[in-house]
């Protein structure tokens, strides 16, 4: 999967009514404690830590590097020709 | 063999006048976005598609990648039979480019894979055939794009800084239905010069014609793009003949803002 699906509380099924948030605006959600992070975040973590903890951020930061490659790949595709 | 697409979003379009051939001259900026497909292929007994992620209908002997193979088959290259795996991220029907992306994508995997030896210039003419648009994902970069939207002219415009917001709802935009309800007219101001300005003076100035005939009968469509302008998007616009909408932000969009439009395919990034 390309695009990853980080708001762990869409449960929809259906692939062309999902929410896909790349990870580079996952991180700023992140940073700024969103709570588009909670969910199984939050129902994976029991240390009070909040938002970035827990298995769920493991899970994350797994995939922010596999697909950050893929990302920059095609940011730096689209940005060759001098923009 | 594995690699990415890229989709497009119409910034501004003009239509500019009907041909004798029935065709429509237009002027529009294709403008890349960070959503992608993925194309896998490897040499195999006989050719096989398989696509995953968003459905595409269809026979997939119609999917714009294996016309691409035959096309090259056709033209004289050596393509051996081949199994296609194509992970579809960009919703079709949107106007986003996602089937002539993975068409160019996948003359490119091939030019490389096979050692075809095509230049990116030859690739863009093998590629017109197949749609107007494809040959702008041969380079992926801005362009000015006039003619029946398949001739290139290359812009230093950059939104890099930007966040996008892209939703797409389930309405669908034929074609034929977003010419019906349009007439052809000259811009008071080209969208070159429309273009060079800054991005929060375009909203009343930089313009896609097909808004005017398919809004009408797709409220969902400009209900979208209202309410991204209400969430304080720079520019909101449909891209194409929709029936995708996409808006410009300075701040990546807050998780309300995402659930707001949740009944649809949403994507955000930053550009």
């Amino acid at each position: 999967m390309t695009n990853l699906n980080f708001d762990l509380n869409d449960t929809t099924t259906d692939m062309k009514k999902k929410t896909y948030i790349a990870p580079q605006t996952a991180t700023a959600l992140m940073d700024n404690d969103s709570d588009i992070l909670t969910g199984s975040i939050h129902d994976t973590n029991a240390d009070g830590l909040g938002v970035g903890s827990g298995t769920g951020e493991n899970d994350i930061i797994e995939a922010n590097a596999k697909e950050q490659a893929i990302w920059d790949e095609v940011w730096n595709r689209s940005h060759q020709y001098g923009n | 063999m594995k690699t990415t697409t890229c989709a497009k979003v119409n910034l501004g379009l003009h239509v500019t006048e009907r041909r004798p051939d029935g065709y429509h001259n237009l002027e529009t900026v294709f403008y890349p976005i960070p959503i992608c497909d993925t194309l896998e292929i490897s040499t195999d007994s006989e050719d096989h598609l398989s696509v995953e992620g968003i459905p595409v209908a269809g026979d997939p002997n119609d999917n714009l990648v294996m016309k691409v193979v035959y096309l090259l088959r056709n033209k004289g290259f050596a393509v051996p039979p081949l199994s296609i795996r194509l992970q579809k991220n960009i919703p079709s029907g949107a106007g986003l480019g996602g089937g002539s992306s993975d068409a160019a994508a996948m003359m490119k995997m091939l030019n490389t894979e096979f050692h075809l030896g095509l230049s990116e210039t030859e690739m863009e003419e093998l590629l017109t055939p197949l749609g107007a648009d494809c040959p702008f994902f041969v380079r992926c970069s801005p362009v000015l794009a006039t003619g029946i939207g398949n001739i290139f002219s290359p812009l230093s415009l950059s939104l890099k800084g930007k966040h996008l917001l892209l939703v797409k709802p389930d309405d669908f935009v034929s074609t034929r239905e977003a010419y019906q309800g349009i007439t052809p007219r000259q811009p008071e101001t080209p969208l070159a010069e429309v273009i060079s300005r800054p991005v929060e003076e375009w909203q009343h100035i930089l313009v896609n014609d097909f808004e005017r005939s398919v809004f009408p009968q797709h409220p969902t469509i400009a209900a979208i793009k209202q309410r991204m302008i209400d969430f304080g998007a720079q520019y909101a616009a449909m891209s194409g003949s929709g029936s995708s909408v996409f808006g410009l932000y300075s701040t990546p969009p807050s998780p309300d803002m995402l659930r707001a439009f949740a009944p649809h395919f949403v994507f955000t990034a930053p550009m």
